[in-house]
């Protein structure tokens, strides 16, 4: 995960320097990676396969200011990973069975947005909306192949947030970001039991760019 | 990455795991277990443990060693106008532990309610039998296999069979008699009670419908015979009957190994699920369910004339295959002790679990026959993930 994200950050850097000339005209671009926590809507499911549905996430990705006022383009992407435990739910009861089961939720995200650069020198409020990719992955122990998950789902997010320009080439940024993504979960499992089918959740992040 | 001058190849992760399969010799004919899928299930819980009980509520289990002295007071016929069998005075009959079954500190609160005693020895088999398909020694090397082969037993006699009544046993299978096996296992322990037992004949069972309704207050999952009288008029088990009422009781019917409907099987409203048990109609001799029991050959003296009529011995053990929803029963037991080891002990949820993986078999949906279909360990077991 740390080289993933290293990766990420080094590549938005790198592409900012490749890519200095055209920062010169007008587009900034910078990279960045991220720390947050992200909260999942389909509370119940993932309480009772996870024991909490809220974790850590990290990842990254790179931004392009346009040169049209406060436009900016973006894509990232993030990683949440956890381990629990299968689950039997009779009656709204969770039985926890102890058979280990790994949960993974690795979006890709596509934002268009608006940075509010003339607010303030150094503290640059944004806010956007985009398409979500989710790539969802269940593994159990004790699984048949066919029996794991790994599919994508499509949805949605809006996010907002503030960056602070600690240097030239670097900003300090946190940032809320909710999404939905419809009908990613509920098909089986703890939550079909729940009737709970978004895969999407509200997230704090903070975010480290490298680049103007 | 081939490309790579350092990888040969490359190919995914997959995860091994361990695959079960008891040694035990004649696990080979038991075919009940494969068609259950049982070697991945116990992959997943290898047998549960020692800490759940289950109650085999039968004609008493082969349990213990000793020597019982009786006596045989009356002459007596077998059937109306048969040949009479002598009164054979005091005798003593010797008693073995099945040693299938484990050693004795497997047996936990044995008591006898036919003979008001804390020795509910097996004059019978059929105990016995029941108790080998719920816990049966697994993977020692020796004969056959068991559900739940590590739990421990509790052997409460409440069903008085034919030595019983010759040798004067002051009590028979009555309900009140029923009611306090059930009652005494509840309070003694049990988490599981096994019931492969019942009547077809007379009304209603209150005292029987209370107990059970106690016992599952208290925590205990009771599995029951739905009874072999298809081809017998199909009168309903009494005492099955009341299991459809109790989330955390449940009523069994037997398959064979064709895994459908066995010719003996009791059809009616209240199977709640399917499980083996036989039907060596369609399967002959092993198309029953394999366990150890007492020799029936050395039991059984009352089957000879009467002139080598003689008193049993109940010290001797062979392999027979039976068949009778009395059969399928255990299979459910042994299950419900599985899935409480495994984290699912409330014996509402305990049904729940094993009804919503049960695999539909006959008409779709719950039916007569099957009632919500066979069961499935393995299925049920694994439980559910997040999205699947």
């Amino acid at each position: 995960m740390r080289t993933w994200m290293t990766r990420a950050i080094l590549a938005g850097a790198l592409s900012t320097g490749l890519l200095s000339p055209a920062a010169a005209q007008g587009i900034d671009i910078k990279g960045y990676g991220l720390l947050g926590n992200m909260t999942f809507a389909a509370r119940d499911s993932f309480e009772a396969v996870l024991g909490d549905r809220s974790g850590r996430i990290l990842g990254g990705g790179a931004e392009v200011g346009l040169p049209w006022g406060g436009l900016y383009v973006g894509v990232g992407g993030w990683r949440f990973k956890e381990d629990g435990e299968r689950v039997f739910v009779s009656g709204g009861n969770v039985f926890p069975l102890g058979i280990p089961t790994t949960i993974e939720v690795t979006p890709v995200e596509v934002t268009a947005g608006w940075r509010f650069k003339n607010l303030s020198r150094r503290i640059v409020p944004y806010a956007g909306a985009g398409w979500s990719s989710y790539r969802y992955q269940e593994t159990s122990d004790f699984a048949d192949a066919d029996e794991n998950v790994g599919e994508r789902f499509n949805g949605y997010h809006l996010l907002a947030g503030a960056e602070v320009r600690v240097t030239r080439w670097l900003g300090l940024g946190g940032e809320v970001a909710w999404s939905r993504v419809p009908d990613g979960l509920g098909a089986g499992g703890a939550s079909a039991e729940f009737d709970e089918t978004d895969l999407g959740g509200t997230s704090l992040r903070l975010k480290l760019s490298i680049g103007r | 990455m081939t490309a790579r001058p350092d990888v040969e190849y490359a190919q995914p992760r997959y995860l091994n795991h361990k695959m079960f399969r008891p040694n035990d010799p004649l696990y080979a004919n038991q075919w009940a277990f494969p068609a259950l899928d049982m070697e991945r299930a116990w992959d997943i819980q290898p047998g549960a443990s020692s800490e759940v009980v289950v109650a085999v509520l039968d004609t008493g289990v082969a349990f213990r060693d000793g020597l019982f002295r009786y006596n045989s007071r009356f002459s007596f016929r077998l059937t109306p106008g048969g040949p009479i069998y002598p009164a054979l005075g005091l005798i003593d009959v010797p008693f073995a532990a099945a040693p299938e079954l484990g050693p004795s500190a497997r047996f936990v609160s044995p008591r006898d309610f036919i003979w008001d005693d804390a020795d509910p020895v097996d004059l019978d088999g059929h105990g016995t039998h029941v108790a080998g398909t719920v816990g049966q020694l697994t993977n020692n090397g020796i004969g056959v296999a068991g559900m739940a082969f590590n739990v421990r037993i509790m052997p409460v006699k409440v069903i008085a069979e034919t030595w019983d009544l010759i040798l004067g046993a002051p009590n028979v299978g009555t309900d009140d008699v029923l009611a306090r096996g059930i009652r005494y296992a509840a309070d003694n322990g049990a988490d599981v009670i096994n019931m492969s037992l019942g009547r077809t004949t007379g009304g209603p069972a209150p005292v029987i419908e209370d107990a059970i309704r106690y016992a599952v207050g208290r925590g205990v999952f009771v599995a029951i015979a739905s009874g072999n009288a298809r081809e017998l008029g199909n009168q309903p088990n009494v005492v099955g009957n009341l299991a459809p009422g109790l989330a955390g009781a449940v009523t069994v019917g037997a398959v064979g190994r064709s895994l459908d409907l066995a010719y003996y099987s009791t059809t009616s409203g209240a199977v709640e699920l399917a499980a083996p048990g036989g039907d060596q109609r369609a399967g002959g001799g092993p198309g029953g369910i394999l366990q150890q029991t007492l020799d029936l050959d050395l039991l059984e003296t009352f089957t000879r004339p009467p002139a080598q009529f003689g008193p049993p011995r109940a010290d001797s053990f062979g392999y027979y295959y039976f068949q009778g929803t009395s059969m399928a029963t255990p299979h459910v037991a042994g299950f419900a002790a599985l899935l409480i080891q495994q984290g699912i002990t409330d014996p509402a949820a305990i049904e729940d679990a094993m009804k919503r993986y049960a695999l539909d078999r006959g008409a779709p949906g719950r039916d007569d026959e099957y009632g919500v279909g066979l069961i499935n360990p393995r299925g049920t077991l694994r439980g559910l993930g997040l999205a699947r």
